[in-house]
């Protein structure tokens, strides 16, 4: 019997091939670049030794187009949201291999990522496989589940396969089919007028890395998030705040300490009202201490990893771009040191040998000696669980060890350490300290002053991304006592401009909002930087992100619109879009009725937007006069 | 019975002689910038057009598409944040007066009272028009009132202030907008 498998990466393929060979393959070339064949004999449960090839495509091999009498200039770009499509394919020398290979299989396995993404991919080769064998249906096609490359586990996904996930394949099939439509019809409609403007045409050159405004309904609202913001900023005006603050002089090992209170209601933006409360507390030139509280308190060990924490902790810690920290991950993967890097999964699975993981880090110069007092000192703590589990791949963590100093760049090294310090924090005790707090009553008001003492590290020995110190020690305040105040005073504050956006505020605003998935964050972002709709700046050590003249005047453009109950610059419609996408995985709905609802509103928005084109222009207009006229 | 603030404006602490009835002509959140009061406003009006840049916003859309389908008297509860509500009173001989929510919250301004068929979730935990009872006993500082729960109770809307109500509440949005952005650019 002849078993086909083929995974989604060349690496991948060849790791596995590795692996179930027992490292005794038979190595091919293929006509398609990158990509090899391995022959070996793997002794399935079900089927006993079978004769195996092992390959990969490299992404997706078939992609859908509209027919040449719907290319760009041949057809109104309104037509594209109803036209008919083909599917293409897109890499025909992997196409052809996957078909040449199959013509003898008895059965087909897949290999490619456990996601959405991957599931589709599955479904790509075996439409490969089934044209010169049509003995392989969906039916029988056998996809096995694995999110790491370490051998046991991939023994394990080898001999207990599933089935391809068909919902899975038709909500993948919706995304693209609605983007393509979308996305093309709105870019063609966008970038003619714009072509065809003068005001456009003179400035645009500036702001743009090719003469395409392209849309995407990720884009525009991960841009719509920046231009938000940027508006925020720009409009912000300073805003007066009251609040009573108190002081009381103690003398704390011999000296004079001045401990600050602060009030509980913290502050309001109305005088009158803190007048009069304070007014009544300065009738009072004693305070009393109502309440001294010591009470141990711990600072929590991170969350196990996920991708949108790991983006956003490498752009914080690092400044490294979220596309660049995804990156870095999945090489790591590929090289089968990191688990699989797309995950939403913040919670260990409970059979999960983590001691074994925490093992082969023992050797490292940097964390070994620590990881030895987690496995030998009894300070290994099983990690918190978060509330996230998408069911397919556990969190980002070590699966093999690996020296920095065998790595190939600065950010394969940081990630990499990153990663593990994550893990092994994930895996110790909390931080404990002790809290000091005392109520001091003035007049009806409270105010409370803390002092925390940090007594042991814990996970923040390992962990050197977060800080957590111990404040200047309280004097011995006693329940019940009257204290002088020595300085109790009515202040006044100002509210701060907000910052603009930084990275890892968008990712955590696109997460919330469903724009994109752990996957497709990094790129949303990638493409509208590269788009040149905005630009990064740095501002005292801080990168921000700021919206170009072009990528403020589409927004706002499109804002002028009055669009009906949509909008194409926010989250709402893409959110929705994601929420139908889930239901037809899940099986509630059909990807057809999902077209139908979704094209119908979008071809509103391109009608009007179609009417409405001299409003885009002129928003765009208006940027740059203002710019020029400030 | 009626109230006049002057009578008091020298006096740091008096108390109400009886109970009195008050209509509600307005409510601002004192705890919370006029920013981010025009950002809920805008966000009431239109959710197209509010801002989106801030993470509780998200938050702020799942939780008010929650409703209470038990709550058989047609109002929605939603849970609100960090709020200290200062109200403008008026007396029966239209006296005017400020009342300031004092030593604890009220819980009348802590849920949203809507009438029934109102789906949208107003940044006003009551309909301006309504009125509240203020008992004997109530501090009064500086001719205003200090409001606790066991002294001040919500009465609702009377049908003989229904013109009154409409007044009020139509386009309340709007003015409410209007009126925020105003104070903040008069303090520029």
């Amino acid at each position: 019997m002849k078993i086909l498998c083929v995974a989604e990466k060349p690496s991948i393929s060849k790791a596995v091939a590795k692996i179930l060979s027992g490292e005794s393959t038979r190595t091919r070339k293929t006509r398609a670049k990158y990509i090899m064949n391995y022959d070996f004999k793997f002794n399935f449960p079900q089927y006993g030794l079978c004769d195996v090839t092992m390959t990969s495509v490299v992404g997706h091999i078939t992609n859908i187009d509209f027919p040449p009498e719907y290319s760009w200039g041949k057809c109104p770009p309104g037509r594209l949201l109803e036209a008919p499509t083909l599917e293409v394919v897109s890499q025909q020398d992997v196409f052809k291999n996957i078909a040449n290979e199959a013509r003898t299989a008895n059965i087909l396995m897949i290999w490619t990522d456990c996601d959405r993404e991957g599931e589709f991919i599955g479904w790509e080769i075996l439409q490969a496989a089934r044209s010169t064998n049509t003995n392989l249906t969906s039916e029988n096609v056998l996809r096995s589940q694995f999110s790491h490359l370490e051998r046991n586990h991939i023994l394990h996904a080898a001999k207990n396969p599933i089935s391809l996930d068909l919902n899975a394949v038709k909500a993948v099939s919706c995304r693209m089919e609605l983007d393509l439509r979308v996305g093309a019809s709105f870019t063609r409609l966008l970038t003619d007028l714009f072509r065809k403007s003068s005001v456009a045409n003179t400035s645009m050159d500036k702001d743009k890395k090719s003469n395409v405004i392209s849309y995407g309904t990720c884009q525009f609202p991960t841009l719509g998030f920046i231009v938000d913001r940027y508006l925020r900023v720009k409009s912000f005006i300073s805003e007066k705040f009251w609040y009573i603050s108190v002081d009381i002089k103690m003398e704390n090992d011999g000296e004079v300490q001045l401990v600050p209170f602060t009030w509980t209601r913290g502050h309001f933006f109305d005088r009158l009202f803190v007048t009069l409360i304070y007014q009544d507390c300065i009738a009072n030139p004693f305070g009393k201490i109502t309440k001294v509280i010591r009470k141990p308190t711990s600072n929590w060990r991170p969350l196990p990893l996920t991708t949108v924490e790991l983006q956003k902790d490498c752009a914080r810690i690092f400044k490294m771009s979220a596309k660049d920290a995804l990156d870095a991950a999945e090489k790591l993967y590929n090289k089968g040191f990191i688990s699989y890097p797309r995950t939403e999964t913040d919670q260990f699975p409970q059979a999960m040998d983590l001691k074994e993981l925490i093992g082969k880090q023992s050797q490292d110069t940097r964390w070994g000696s620590y990881c030895s007092e987690l496995l030998h000192e009894d300070k290994y703590r099983t990690p918190r669980g978060g509330k996230n589990d998408d069911k397919a791949h556990p969190p980002i963590h070590p699966v093999n060890y690996v020296n920095l100093s065998a790595l190939d760049n600065d950010k394969l090294k940081k990630v990499y350490e990153y990663v593990v310090r994550r893990f092994l924090a994930c895996c110790s005790d909390d931080a404990k300290g002790e809290l000091n707090t005392v109520t001091l009553q003035w007049g009806k008001e409270e105010f409370t002053a803390t002092g925390l003492a940090v007594i042991a590290k814990n996970y923040l020995n390992i962990y050197p991304y977060k800080k957590w110190e111990s404040s200047k020690q309280l004097p011995n305040f006693i329940e019940g006592e009257s204290r002088s105040i020595t300085g109790g005073k009515m202040k006044e504050g100002k509210t701060s401009p907000p910052n603009h956006m930084t990275e890892p505020e968008l990712i955590g605003l696109m997460d919330a909002n469903g724009i994109g998935t752990d996957a497709t964050i990094a790129e949303h972002i990638f493409k509208i930087t590269n788009r040149g709709y905005v630009v990064k700046t740095k501002q005292r050590g801080t990168e921000y992100i700021l919206p170009s003249e072009l990528g403020m005047g589409l927004i706002q453009g499109f804002d002028r619109i009055e669009f009906e109950n949509i909008s194409l610059s926010k989250p709402f419609l893409r959110k929705r879009l994601e929420n139908s996408l889930q239901e037809i995985v899940d099986g509630r709905t059909t990807k057809e009725q999902v077209l139908r609802e979704v094209i119908q509103l979008y071809r509103q928005a391109f009608v009007q937007s179609a009417q409405k084109g001299n409003i885009l222009l002129q928003a765009y207009k208006d940027i740059i006069d203002s710019n020029n006229n400030p | 019975m009626s109230f006049s603030p002057e009578n008091y404006l020298q006096t740091s602490q008096s108390y109400t002689q009886s109970a009195m009835t008050f209509t509600v002509m307005g409510i601002i959140d004192i705890a919370n910038s006029k920013l981010s009061q025009i950002d809920k406003w805008k966000d009431y009006e239109d959710p197209h057009k509010a801002s989106v840049d801030r993470l509780n916003k998200g938050r702020n859309h799942i939780i008010r598409e929650l409703k209470d389908d038990n709550d058989d008297n047609g109002t929605a509860i939603i849970p609100t944040g960090n709020t200290l509500y200062k109200l403008t009173l008026k007396d029966s001989e239209d006296n005017y007066c400020y009342g300031y929510e004092y030593m604890d919250k009220l819980p009348f301004l802590r849920k949203t009272q809507k009438p029934a068929g109102d789906s949208g979730s107003s940044p006003l935990p009551i309909p301006l028009g309504s009125r509240i009872r203020i008992e004997k006993g109530t501090l009064i500082m500086n001719g205003v009132l200090m409001l606790t729960r066991v002294q001040c109770s919500y009465l609702g809307l009377s049908d003989h202030d229904k013109e009154l109500y409409q007044k009020l509440n139509s386009d309340i949005a709007k003015k409410n907008i209007q009126y925020l952005t105003g104070e903040l650019k008069s303090q520029k």
